[in-house]
């Protein structure tokens, strides 16, 4: 196209102008051509659908959850595609992880997809997904959450609510859908199931997760950190430890070093650390559970939370964690025997006294107390048979007891550390009214 | 020499009338934008040249190159000026939308040379000799304050302002 100015298009303007002051006379002439055109914007838009799925409660039965979104650029231009879950307020979304990733179809998104490239975090903040996608095209993007058995357990009761929302920008033009809301919750857990476990009364090496080469001990020996180490063979009072009863169904876990510290956390905190001290709260009883071939120590302030080395190797400092960790179950080995089968009481009679006798118990005779039972019935005798005694004299002397012509079953029973009666062992004397007053059996 | 005097001031008088009669009479007579001058070198000391002012345009603005733009997209459309006349010419711009949110700029020498905006007043593109050409870019930007699936009008005119001397 050729535009020629002045003789068909716009008239110049002729102006001629003399400058009569000059030497010279000049003239200005305007001419001009018009251009034109329209120019048209592109459209910008998009569209968000889909997003079920999402709502769960996480517990034993659901850890994770996913929900497909489809995103549509309905504009007339290429552009870069956002999807933004937005958790509303804080917390438990810190617990809850996150993955966003594009599938191929909504039927692809499960919970358990496999996703090419996903972006990864929590739900404790907005998390972002973007990409490129061409005009009228659509992408499905996969967002996935989960908890882990920890997180459930000590989330329980707790919820969140998030949005999904979508976006696309194309040049300086931004255009949102949705959003999608969904809610979540946590199963209040539950404590472990309490099977009841017997303990015996005596020092015990603790080894957690069955290990049988580390042994729960104190570090450098009065602690008060509490770590895993090398289990060693003897009398090492740094990893020896016993179960003292509180009396309200759980125990304290002693130590055998100094003045006798207890394990107990600094706070219901998983993760937090377990040292030894001598707390009369919560946060120093236990309660024993029997589980899969091996015994867990459930704080009684959150028992939700147990016992258990903060890592796998020696050095590994205990702490609180949730009641599933790895070697959170302990295999528990006495030293000695503190509570070794019952044993038929010796017995000898010096014409007038009878004396039943049994063995001292091995490790522990300065922490046990004797008692007799003559014919069902506690007898008084009992003050004769504690400590380092294991002998019960029965006859005319003052401090022995005198009972009735006939014959009696004698039982001997003991407490170690103060704890549970237990039988050490059994005989039967025969008294008679006149001498030999007493005669070994019936 | 007083009458010698009064004899020349008569004789510039007449020139002077007799070249603005015939300016008016050419551009009467044409109905564009010639303009006819006369003198006579017996005028002095004024000098008086005559001259053509044409201007051609090749190329034009097209819809199609303006479409489907987005915020931040600047495009631009090339013409190419030529002076066909005989005087040398000052071109120059300026131009409009019908819509806000764009911003016109012009720019001799092709696109990707910056430009002034030429819808905030007349923007100078340079001297064109007699028989030049000279590639003019006019370029559309769209800002964000721009609506999305809009048209806009555009108006550019380019214009010449020429000059004898």
């Amino acid at each position: 196209m050729k535009r020629r100015l002045g003789s068909s298009f716009t008239v110049g303007v002729v102006v001629g102008l003399l400058v009569l002051a000059g030497a010279a006379s000049y003239a200005y002439w305007t001419v001009s051509a018009q251009l034109g055109a329209r120019a048209h914007t592109a459209t910008v838009g998009v569209e968000l659908s889909g997003g079920s799925g999402l709502d769960v409660a996480y517990g034993d039965a659901v850890k994770a959850a996913g929900a497909a979104f489809t995103l549509r650029n309905t504009g007339s231009r290429d552009g870069v595609y956002t999807l933004v879950v937005t958790p509303e307020g804080t917390g438990v979304g810190s617990a809850v992880s996150a993955r966003i990733g594009v599938v191929a179809r909504p039927e692809d998104c499960t919970a358990s997809a496999q996703l090419g490239s996903p972006v990864t975090g929590t739900l404790g903040s907005a998390f972002a997904h973007t990409g490129q996608l061409g005009a009228g095209s659509t992408v499905v993007v996969c967002v996935q959450t989960s908890m882990t058995d920890a997180g459930i357990a000590s989330h329980g009761g707790a919820s969140l609510a998030a949005t999904v929302s979508g976006s696309i920008a194309v040049g300086e033009w931004t255009r949102s859908a949705g959003p999608v809301s969904f809610a979540q919750s946590v199963q209040a857990a539950a404590a472990p199931a309490a099977a009841p476990v017997v303990t015996k009364p005596g020092w015990h090496f603790l080894r957690p997760g069955g290990n049988a080469t580390l042994c729960v001990a104190t570090v450098n020996y009065h602690g008060p950190e509490v770590d895993q180490k090398s289990c060693v063979a003897g009398t090492p009072d740094d990893q020896l430890w016993r179960f003292a009863d509180t009396g309200d169904g759980h125990v304290r876990i002693v130590s055998k070093t100094g003045n006798r510290p207890w394990l107990q956390a600094g706070s219901a905190q998983r993760g937090g650390a377990v040292t030894v001290g001598t707390t009369g709260s919560d946060l120093g009883k236990w309660l024993l559970l029997s589980s899969g071939g091996g015994v867990r120590f459930a704080l009684l302030a959150d028992p939700t939370l147990c016992l258990a080395p903060a890592g796998s190797g020696a050095g590994a400092r205990m702490v609180l964690a949730s009641c599933d960790a790895a070697g959170s179950a302990f295999t528990l080995v006495e030293q000695g025997d503190s509570a070794p089968q019952p044993v038929t009481l010796g017995c000898r009679t010096d014409g007038y006294n009878a004396y039943l006798e049994w063995p001292q118990l091995s490790g522990y005779q300065g922490e046990v107390t004797y008692r007799v039972r003559v014919d069902g019935q506690l007898s008084t005798i009992h003050s004769r048979a504690g400590g380092w005694d294991t002998v019960a004299q029965f006859g005319w002397d003052r401090f022995v007891a005198t009972y009735p012509a006939g014959t009696h079953t004698i039982v001997v029973e003991q407490s170690v550390f103060g704890g549970a009666w237990t039988t050490t062992g059994t005989g039967t004397l025969t008294s008679a009214a006149s001498a030999p007053y007493f005669r070994c059996g019936s | 020499m007083t009458a010698h005097r009064a004899s020349a001031a008569l004789r510039m008088l007449g020139a002077t009338a007799a070249v603005l009669v015939a300016t008016l009479a050419g551009v009467a007579a044409s109905g564009g934008s010639y303009a006819l001058f006369t003198a006579r070198h017996d005028v002095a000391p004024s000098e008086v040249r005559s001259g053509t002012a044409e201007l051609q345009v090749m190329g034009g603005l097209e819809d199609a190159v303006w479409t489907n733009l987005v915020a931040g997209e600047s495009v631009g459309q090339q013409v190419t000026v030529r002076n066909t006349g005989t005087a040398p010419l000052g071109l120059h711009a300026e131009g409009s939308t019908s819509g806000s949110g764009y911003e016109l700029r012009a720019a001799r020498g092709g696109c990707g040379v910056a430009g002034g905006r030429i819808d905030a007043g007349l923007v100078g593109l340079g001297r064109l000799a007699p028989g030049a050409e000279a590639v003019v870019c006019v370029e559309l930007t769209v800002t964000a304050s721009a609506a999305p699936g809009a048209a806009t009008d555009v108006a550019v005119t380019i214009g010449g302002d020429g000059v004898l001397e």
